[in-house]
């Protein structure tokens, strides 16, 4: 028997829907740490992205803490994708899992999702970035981007002498993280009238849409003196177009995470600077409050900022890969 | 056109409609989403207006007296830490809220340095002349706190306009005033990142500077 095209449209439809919602499920990592009947059970980290290796440092530790203080954990990567976000927390409502250790991936986007596990009785704890509610979460463990970006835009300035042109390379423009940085370099570099915004550009905080950008960017700008980067990964990512350009020498980066490569390239001279977050000490508080929370403790504050610190050449030896050397 | 056509152009058409009245994403330019992320209901100048008006003037009285949190430095600065300093969340920087008099030893485009007065060691105090920048201010005084906020862009963004605020209301009329010799009342706030560094002296924002 023939299908009408109207109906193999909408099956086509409904079947592309059911794959990517499958899909979805195969987001979650094979990491469940096998603890057993003996664990005090089950906490699902879940990451906006684990294709930037910051994020990996955060959910890997972030799961290594769970299951040092007893509790079974599964890592699931939204993939900076809210529609994924959501199916994981759906699939972790499903399976009982009994804490939520959360790096959103939208400000906005990510709060139905909180909302949904607190109406199931699942406590989520947010990782490094925000959701815009104060009572759907149990608490949110935040760096605090905008001091960072005001700290760095002051190095920025100096750098520049306070002249030149600039291009700004924006995270996910649904994240607060990403309009923090911005607008804390801004309330400094907007003071300078002579420290031109020739270009500014969303890369989402990847790597490679970085240097897609830049290689757009150096095409109409080829006369520029430095970019501002909102995260590491970006950093690189542009850093690459530039060297692909001949102009890596002539063009001052300037990045924010504290990422292994970007540190060992302050070191080197490549990149100038960045704002070192401590991703570690984030995921372990996370962890250890879900912990405290199950046994009884309720008084935690909604947003705990967590001070970052200016990396240049002047103090990155006192810096390793994600923090401080001494806390390595 | 065979009927198989025009039933394959229907779908097509159906579906478009569907997408149409439906969309299952937005695509939104990056000016226009500034835009729309900058157009919220917080204002964060009226915010810092009411808050310097009515909270902030009101509390000066809460700032340590400067003379006294100096020698707590000088003696013990952890001790000194522990009794009169605010922080905000994890990490190791903190803030203090002080006031005093001084008298005025040198002044540069930067700063302006004091000699407390009531204190008889060297210099230990500047007052910020130039631009403001960060959250000393909103920080230090202990008044606001991060969780009253549901984003944390408006937190920030009271930063700015607290700056603003010292910067066009507190320094405009200071540096026309302050010279060498003056004896000027204070009240600031002081963060410390590096003991090491900004201690000694205490690096002030201003939220009251008045040549006496």
């Amino acid at each position: 028997m023939r299908k009408s095209p109207l109906i193999a449209a909408v099956s086509a439809l409904f079947i592309a829907a059911t794959l990517l919602l499958q899909g979805c499920g195969k987001q979650e990592q094979a990491a469940s740490s096998g603890k057993g009947s003996g664990s005090k059970g089950r906490m699902a980290v879940v990451i906006s992205t684990l294709n930037n290796p910051w994020f990996v440092v955060l959910g890997e530790t972030a799961k290594e803490r769970a299951e040092q203080l007893g509790y079974e954990a599964t890592i699931f990567d939204s993939q900076n994708d809210t529609g994924k976000e959501a199916a994981h927390f759906e699939n972790i409502i499903a399976r009982g899992f009994a804490a939520i250790l959360f790096n959103p991936t939208d400000a906005d986007g990510s709060i139905a999702s909180v909302k949904k596990a607190k109406a199931a009785g699942i406590p989520v704890f947010c990782m490094d970035r925000e959701i815009n509610s104060t009572d759907a979460a149990i608490a949110q463990i935040l760096s605090d981007n905008y001091s960072g970006c005001v700290a760095l835009g002051q190095y920025f300035v100096k750098e520049l002498n306070k002249k030149g042109n600039y291009v700004e390379l924006l995270g996910l423009v649904g994240d607060n993280n990403t309009w923090n940085r911005s607008n804390g370099f801004h309330s400094v570099v907007d003071k300078y009238p002579e420290l031109k915004m020739v270009a500014r550009q969303s890369a989402d905080f990847d790597r490679s849409r970085a240097l897609e950008a830049m290689d757009a960017i150096l095409q109409a700008h080829p006369d520029i003196d430095a970019v501002f980067c909102g995260n590491d990964a970006m950093a690189m990512g542009a850093y690459q177009g530039l060297v692909a350009a001949g102009k890596a020498g002539q063009v001052k980066v300037f990045g924010f995470d504290g990422a292994a490569d970007v540190i060992e390239s302050i070191a080197e001279g490549k990149i100038k600077a960045t704002v070192m977050q401590f991703p570690k000490l984030m995921a372990k508080t996370a962890a250890e409050w879900a912990d405290q929370y199950f046994l009884g403790e309720r008084s935690f504050p909604q947003k705990i900022p967590v001070a970052v610190k200016l990396v240049t050449e002047a103090n990155v030896q006192r810096y390793g890969h994600y923090g401080k050397k001494e806390a390595e | 056109m065979s009927s198989k056509w025009i039933k394959w152009a229907l779908a097509i058409l159906i579906l478009a409609a569907i997408f149409y009245w439906f969309p299952p994403f937005d695509i939104v330019a990056l000016d226009v989403a500034v835009e729309q992320r900058e157009s919220g209901a917080f204002n964060p100048e009226a915010f810092a207006e009411d808050f310097w008006n009515n909270r902030l003037m009101k509390s000066l009285d809460s700032a340590v007296d400067a003379a006294t949190l100096v020698a707590a430095i000088q003696q013990d600065p952890q001790a000194a830490k522990k009794h009169y300093s605010r922080s905000m969340g994890i990490g190791s920087i903190y803030y203090y809220f002080t006031a005093g008099v001084g008298r005025v030893v040198a002044v540069d485009a930067g700063a302006v340095s004091l000699s407390l007065e009531d204190h008889s060691s060297d210099i230990h105090a500047t007052i910020a002349m130039s631009d403001i920048f960060g959250n000393t201010i909103r920080n230090g005084t202990g008044l606001l706190d991060v969780n009253d906020f549901p984003n944390s862009q408006d937190f920030n963004n009271i930063s700015t306009e607290i700056n603003r605020i010292v910067v066009s209301r507190v320094l405009s009329v200071f540096r026309e005033e302050v010279a060498v010799g003056s004896r000027v009342k204070f009240v600031g706030c002081a963060e410390i990142m590096d003991e090491e560094l900004d201690l000694d002296p205490l690096r002030l924002v201003p939220i009251v500077a008045e040549v006496l």
